[in-house]
C-alpha cells in the first residue's frame, strides 16, 4: 500500500504550511483524520475526490492560518487602521480608506478575494492547469533534487562542530591513495600532538553478530575509546565509549538509535544484552541519538564495538593499514600547523621503527577537512549533481519562461474586465491586491503540487539507491530545509515571471483604459514579441537538456553493453560465514567441502570463492615473479581469490591456455595456481607463463606455486575499469583461511535454488551465517547505479522540457493566430490559400525555433565538457546526439506550432469580417 | 455577549454542532457524519475542521478530551457544551423562525403561479 505512505507523508508535509503553532497544536490529530479518510476512500474516484478535498484546499486554509495568526500579531487591526488612514492624507491613501471603509472586515476581503480568484481561475480552466502543473513540475522536480543534494552535499555531520573534524591519513610517494598509519603509530601521534582536543580510529565494516541467539549481519564499525568523545556525540540511553573500553579484552558495544527501535523494538532493557561477535562476549551500553548514522554518508552504522576486538596482533602490527583516523582541532589551532606537527611525529616513529623502508619514509601526513564525513558517494555524485543542477535550472528557465508567457496572455484578456471593476468604483488597492490573490492562489496551488511530487520523487529516489550487497541508506523525507528551498524558489518564480512582463507591459502605460480598444495595441506589440523571446529561451534550455540527456542514454548504453567478461545471468552469490570459528586447517577444509557438497544438492551447481565479480570486496598479495624486476612495491601487488574448481564454468571465465583446476588439486597436491591475462602481460610478456613457479607471499614468507593455466580477464571493483592482475589458487589449498566465503549457485530459478540450499546448509551448522544473497544481474545494476540514475533523471527532465517547451510554442502561436484573427480573414477573404497561411504562421514559429537552437547548442556543448569525466565511450560533442536532440526537438516545436497553424487557416472570413 | 450576536451560524459549524449533540466524536468521525447529514453538500477538509474546533473550543461551545495512548497514536475527542447546546438551539429556532415567514410565502406563490 505504498500509495498510503506516500499521501500521508505528503500531507505531513504540505501541513508545514500552516503556522507552528497550529502545527503543533493539531497537526498530529489532523494527519490521523486525513489518513482514516484517505483509507476509507476506496477506488480511484474516490481518492481523487479525498485528495482534491485535502490537499486542494489546504493552501487556502493556510492563508487564512497566516492571516487570522497576523492579525492576532497585530493585536488591534481597528486602530491600526485608524492611525493609518489619519497621517496620511495622499489622494491613494483616501482611496485606500475607502476599500477600508467599505470593507466588512480584513478577514471577510480575504475570504471574499480567494473565493473570486477561484472563480476566475476556474473560468479559464486549460491556462489555469497548465499554469498550476507547470509550477508544480518545476518546482517538484527542483525540490527533489534539491533534497538529494542537500543530503549528499551540503549537509555537515550532525556532530559538535563539525568545523573542527578533520581525517588524518597519510599520502604515498606518487599522491595516490589515501590511507591511515600503522596502528602503533597513530597511537604516537595521539599521545604526543598537542593540536588536536582528540583523536579516534575507526574502521567500518559488515560484522556478523549473534544477538539473543540469533546471528545476523549488521552494518558496524570498530572504534577507539575515543570515537564518540572525538564526535561530541552523547548517548541517549545508557553511556557511549570511555577510553577505558578500548582496553583489552574488549567487552562492551554501542547500538544506533535505528537499530534500537529495529531490533529490540525500543525497549528499556536493551542495556545489558548481550552481543557475541566471533568468540567473545560484548554488552550493550549505550544506544546513539537518532541523528548519527555515521561518518560515511549512506553507510548506516547499526553497531559500534572496540577496536580491541582487531586482537593484539593487528593493533601491534607496524605495517598493516586498516582503519581511518577522525581528529578534532584544539581550537585556535590551524590544519597546516596542525599537520606540520603530526607529520613530525609520524616521520620519527618510522625513522624508528624502519629506517630501511626508503619508499615510506617519502610519506607524509595530510590532514582533510571531514565536516561532511568521508564515502565515495559525495565524491561519485558531485558531477551528476552538477549536471542536474544545471539542467533543473534550464527546466526552471522554461517554467518562469512559460507562466511569464501565459500570465501574459492572460493580462491581455482581462484588460477590459479590471478596467469595468475600477470604473464601478473598486479602489485600486481592492484591484492590486485581487490580482495578487489570484497568482498567489495560483503559485500555491503549484507550489504543493509541487511538494508533493517532490515527496513521491524523493522516496523513488531513495527506493532507487537500495540495491546491492551495501546498500545506500539515506533519507530524503522532505525536512523544513527543503521545504523552506521550495517556498523561496516558489516566490522567486513568482517575481520572476511576474516582473518580466509587468515591467514589459508597464511601457505601454496605465491598465485602466476602457476608452479606445486600439490603445493596447502598442502593448500588445510589445507583448507579443516578449513572448517570442521568451519562446527563443525557452528553445535554448530544451537544446541544453536534450543534448545532454542523449549523451549519458549514450554513455548507458555504452556501459550496458560492455562484455563485463563473466556471465551474470541464473547465478545468485552468498555470503557465507560459520559463527563458532572453527580453527584448525582440517576442520576448515572440512567444514567447507561438507557445504559445498551440501550446496550442490539444492543447485545446477555450485562455487566457492573469496573473491567474486564486482562483489565491493577486494583482497590483495605481493608476489615475487622469476626474471620479472618491479619498479616499485605496487608492480607486485596482485588480487589474490581462492576458488574450487567449478568456479571459472559457473561465471563463464575461459581458460586461454594451460589447465584449469580439477578435482586432483587438493589439499595434499602440488601447489598449483592460475593468472589472468593481464597479469600473464605484466610479468610475462609475450613469453609464456605456464609451467613458471612464483611466489606468493605467506605471513612473511615467500611460498612457491607453479602457473598451470591463464583465464580470461573480468570486470572486478567496476565495469569501467581495466581488470586489475589476478592469481587463483585452488581452495583446498588456501594459504589461509579466511572466516567468510563466498558461494556462487547457479539454477533456473535463483532465488528458489537459495531457499533449498539455505535449509541444507542450516542442517549442517546451525550457527552458519548466510547474508548478501544478490544475484549478478541485481551487482551489475549497483556498479552502474550512477549512471542509471544521471541518466534516468536526465531523460525525465529532457521529456519535462520539452513538454513545456512545446506548450509555451502552442500557447505563443494560439496567441498570436488569436490576435490576427482578422487580417488573415483579411487574407482569405482575398483570396490567400489556407496552405500560404499555415506557411506564414509556421514561418514566425520556426524562426524563434531556429534563433533558439542556435544559442542554445554552445551552452550545451560547455555543459557537456563540464560533464566529460561522467561520459563513456562518447565524445562531448557527439554528433548523434546533437542530431537527434536538435531534430527531436524541431519536430515537437513544429507539431507543436503546427496545430494553432492549422486552426488559422480554417478561419471562416465572413465571420471574422463581421464579427471584427 | 448575547447568544444572538453570534447567529447566524455558518452552515458547516451548525452542522458540526448538531452532529456533536448526538455525541461526542473524534475528528474524522465528524466528517463523516456532516458528509451524511448534509448528504455531501458540505465538505469539511480536515485542516479547516481543525481551525473550526479550535475556535469553538476557545469560545468555550464545545470541550475537547484527549484519547487514552493506544497503539494507534492517541485520539482527541470533542464534545458539546452547555452553551454550545445554547448556541445550537438558538440557530435552530432563528432557521425555523425564518422557514415559517418563508413557507407561506411559497406557498402563496404556488397558489398565486396555478
Amino acid at each position: 500500500m505504498t500509495h498510503e505512505r506516500f499521501a500521508v507523508r505528503a500531507y505531513r508535509a504540505l501541513l508545514r504550511m500552516l503556522p507552528n503553532r497550529v502545527r503543533e497544536r493539531d497537526g498530529d490529530e489532523i494527519v490521523t483524520t486525513f489518513t482514516d479518510m484517505w483509507v476509507n476512500a476506496t477506488g480511484v474516484r474516490a481518492r481523487i475526490r479525498c485528495a482534491a478535498r485535502t490537499f486542494g484546499r489546504l493552501p487556502v486554509v493556510a492563508l487564512v492560518e497566516w492571516w487570522d495568526q497576523i492579525r492576532t500579531a497585530v493585536n488591534a487591526p481597528a486602530h491600526f487602521r485608524k492611525v493609518h488612514v489619519d497621517a496620511t492624507p495622499s489622494p491613494w491613501a483616501r482611496l485606500a480608506a475607502r476599500d477600508a471603509a467599505r470593507s466588512s472586515g480584513v478577514a471577510e476581503d480575504l475570504v471574499t478575494d480567494v473565493r473570486y480568484a477561484w472563480r476566475t481561475l476556474r473560468r479559464s480552466p486549460v491556462v489555469s492547469a497548465v499554469v498550476v502543473l507547470t509550477i508544480a513540475l518545476g518546482i517538484g522536480g527542483t525540490t527533489a533534487l534539491f533534497a538529494f543534494t542537500d543530503v549528499v552535499l551540503l549537509r555537515p555531520l550532525p556532530v559538535r562542530a563539525p568545523e573542527e573534524l578533520a581525517f588524518l591519513s597519510t599520502l604515498g610517494p606518487e599522491g595516490a591513495r589515501t590511507v591511515s598509519p600503522p596502528y602503533p603509530i597513530f597511537e604516537r601521534i595521539r599521545s604526543r600532538s598537542r593540536s588536536f582536543d582528540g583523536m579516534a580510529a575507526y574502521a567500518v565494516d559488515q560484522l556478523a553478530i549473534v544477538v539473543d541467539g540469533e546471528p545476523e549481519q549488521v552494518e558496524g564499525q570498530i572504534a577507539s575509546g575515543s570515537y564518540f568523545d572525538v564526535l561530541g556525540l552523547e548517548a541517549v540511553r545508557g553511556r557511549t565509549f570511555s577510553i577505558e573500553d578500548e582496553r583489552l579484552p574488549p567487552s562492551v558495544a554501542v547500538v544506533s538509535y535505528a537499530y534500537w527501535q529495529r531490533r529490540f523494538g525500543g525497549s528499556a532493557d536493551v542495556l545489558g544484552k548481550v552481543i557475541r561477535y566471533g568468540d567473545r562476549l560484548l554488552q550493550i551500553i549505550g544506544v546513539t541519538g537518532p541523528s548519527f548514522v555515521g561518518l560515511e554518508l549512506g553507510r548506516v552504522i547499526d553497531v559500534t564495538i572496540p577496536i580491541s576486538v582487531a586482537g593484539e596482533g593487528m593493533l601491534g602490527n607496524e605495517r598493516a593499514r586498516w582503519f581511518s583516523v577522525i581528529a578534532r582541532l584544539r581550537s585556535g589551532r590551524t590544519l597546516e600547523g596542525a599537520q606540520v606537527e603530526a607529520d613530525g611525529i609520524f616521520r620519527s616513529a618510522v625513522m624508528e621503527s624502519d629506517a630501511s623502508a626508503a619508499a615510506r619514509t617519502a610519506e607524509h601526513i595530510r590532514l582533510i577537512p571531514a565536516a561532511y564525513g568521508a564515502g565515495r558517494l559525495r565524491q561519485d555524485m558531485a558531477r551528476p549533481i552538477l549536471l542536474l543542477s544545471a539542467l533543473m535550472a534550464a527546466v526552471m528557465t522554461i517554467v518562469c519562461a512559460n507562466i511569464a508567457n501565459l500570465l501574459l496572455a492572460r493580462g491581455e484578456a482581462r484588460q477590459r474586465e479590471l478596467a469595468s471593476r475600477a470604473a464601478l468604483g473598486a479602489g485600486p488597492v481592492r484591484i492590486a491586491r485581487q490580482l495578487l490573490t489570484e497568482t498567489i492562489l495560483l503559485f500555491a496551488l503549484g507550489a504543493s503540487g509541487g511538494v508533493v511530487l517532490a515527496a513521491v520523487v524523493a522516496g523513488r529516489l531513495e527506493g532507487f539507491l537500495v540495491v546491492g550487497r551495501i546498500p545506500i541508506l539515506l533519507d530524503l523525507g522532505l525536512n523544513a530545509r527543503a521545504l523552506s528551498f521550495a517556498a523561496v524558489l516558489c516566490i522567486t518564480t513568482g517575481i520572476v515571471s511576474g516582473a518580466v512582463p509587468a515591467l514589459w507591459g508597464s511601457r505601454g502605460g496605465g491598465f485602466a483604459d476602457l476608452r479606445v480598444r486600439g490603445a493596447s495595441e502598442m502593448r500588445r506589440r510589445a507583448g507579443l514579441s516578449l513572448g517570442r523571446a521568451l519562446v527563443v529561451l525557452q528553445i535554448a534550455a530544451c537544446v541544453v537538456i536534450l543534448i545532454n540527456g542523449g549523451l549519458l542514454v549514450r554513455t548507458l548504453r555504452n556501459l550496458d553493453a560492455i562484455a563485463p567478461g563473466f556471465r551474470s545471468s541464473g547465478v545468485v552469490t552468498l555470503s557465507v560465514q560459520p559463527l563458532s570459528g572453527e580453527s584448525s586447517r582440517d576442520a576448515w577444509l572440512g567444514l567447507w567441502s561438507d557445504l559445498l557438497h551440501r550446496a550442490e544438492l539444492g543447485s545446477e551447481g555450485a562455487a566457492l570463492s573469496v573473491l567474486t565479480p564486482l562483489s565491493g570486496r577486494d583482497r590483495g598479495r605481493e608476489v615475487t615473479v622469476p626474471g620479472y624486476q618491479p619498479r616499485s612495491e605496487e608492480d607486485l601487488d596482485v588480487r589474490l581469490n581462492y576458488v574450487t574448481p567449478e568456479y571459472f564454468e559457473m561465471f563463464g571465465i575461459r581458460l586461454l591456455s594451460g589447465r584449469s583446476f580439477d578435482a586432483r588439486d587438493d589439499a595434499a597436491a602440488p601447489r598449483v595456481a592460475l593468472i589472468n591475462e593481464a597479469a600473464a602481460r605484466y610479468y610475462f610478456g609475450a613469453e609464456s607463463p605456464l609451467g613458471s613457479y612464483v611466489g606468493v607471499d605467506s605471513s612473511g614468507t615467500a611460498l612457491q606455486v607453479q602457473l598451470v593455466g591463464v583465464v580470461e580477464n573480468v570486470s572486478h571493483r567496476s565495469l569501467r575499469e581495466e581488470a586489475p592482475r589476478f592469481l587463483y589458487l585452488p581452495l583446498w589449498q588456501a594459504l589461509d583461511h579466511p572466516n567468510r566465503l563466498t558461494l556462487s549457485l547457479r539454477a533456473g530459478e535463483p532465488l528458489a535454488a537459495v531457499a533449498a540450499v539455505r535449509r541444507e546448509l542450516r542442517s549442517a551448522d546451525a550457527e552458519l551465517l548466510v547474508s548478501d544473497v544478490l544475484t549478478m544481474t541485481s551487482q551489475i545494476d549497483q556498479a552502474l547505479l550512477r549512471e542509471r540514475l544521471a541518466s534516468g533523471i536526465s531523460t525525465a527532465l529532457g521529456a519535462l522540457g520539452l513538454l513545456l517547451a512545446a506548450v509555451g510554442l502552442y500557447g505563443l502561436v494560439s496567441y498570436s493566430v488569436a490576435r490576427r484573427t482578422n487580417e488573415i480573414g483579411i487574407r482569405l477573404a482575398l483570396g490567400a490559400r489556407a496552405a500560404s497561411i499555415q506557411r506564414l504562421m509556421l514561418r514566425d514559429a520556426l524562426e524563434r525555433v531556429a534563433l533558439g537552437v542556435a544559442a542554445g547548442l554552445p551552452v550545451a556543448l560547455i555543459v557537456s565538457r563540464a560533464i566529460r569525466s561522467l561520459l563513456f565511450q562518447v565524445s562531448p560533442y557527439d554528433p548523434l546526439a546533437i542530431a537527434v536532440g536538435t531534430v527531436a526537438l524541431t519536430m515537437i516545436a513544429g507539431v507543436a506550432a503546427y496545430l494553432p497553424a492549422r486552426r488559422a487557416s480554417r478561419i471562416d472570413p465572413a465571420l471574422t469580417l463581421s464579427g471584427g | 455577549m448575547h447568544i444572538h450576536s453570534l447567529l447566524p451560524l455558518a452552515p458547516r459549524d451548525l452542522l458540526i454542532l448538531s452532529v456533536l449533540s448526538a455525541g461526542a466524536l473524534h475528528g474524522y468521525g465528524i466528517i463523516r457524519a456532516v458528509d451524511e447529514r448534509s448528504e455531501e453538500g458540505v465538505l469539511i477538509d480536515p485542516a479547516n475542521l481543525y481551525r473550526v474546533l479550535r475556535r469553538m473550543s476557545r469560545d468555550g461551545w464545545i470541550r475537547e478530551e484527549e484519547g487514552p495512548a493506544e497503539d494507534a497514536g492517541r485520539r482527541r475527542t470533542y464534545s458539546i457544551t452547555a452553551t454550545g447546546e445554547a448556541v445550537l438551539r438558538a440557530e435552530v429556532a432563528r432557521l425555523e423562525r425564518l422557514l415559517g415567514h418563508v413557507r407561506p410565502a411559497l406557498a402563496g406563490a404556488r397558489w398565486k403561479g396555478t
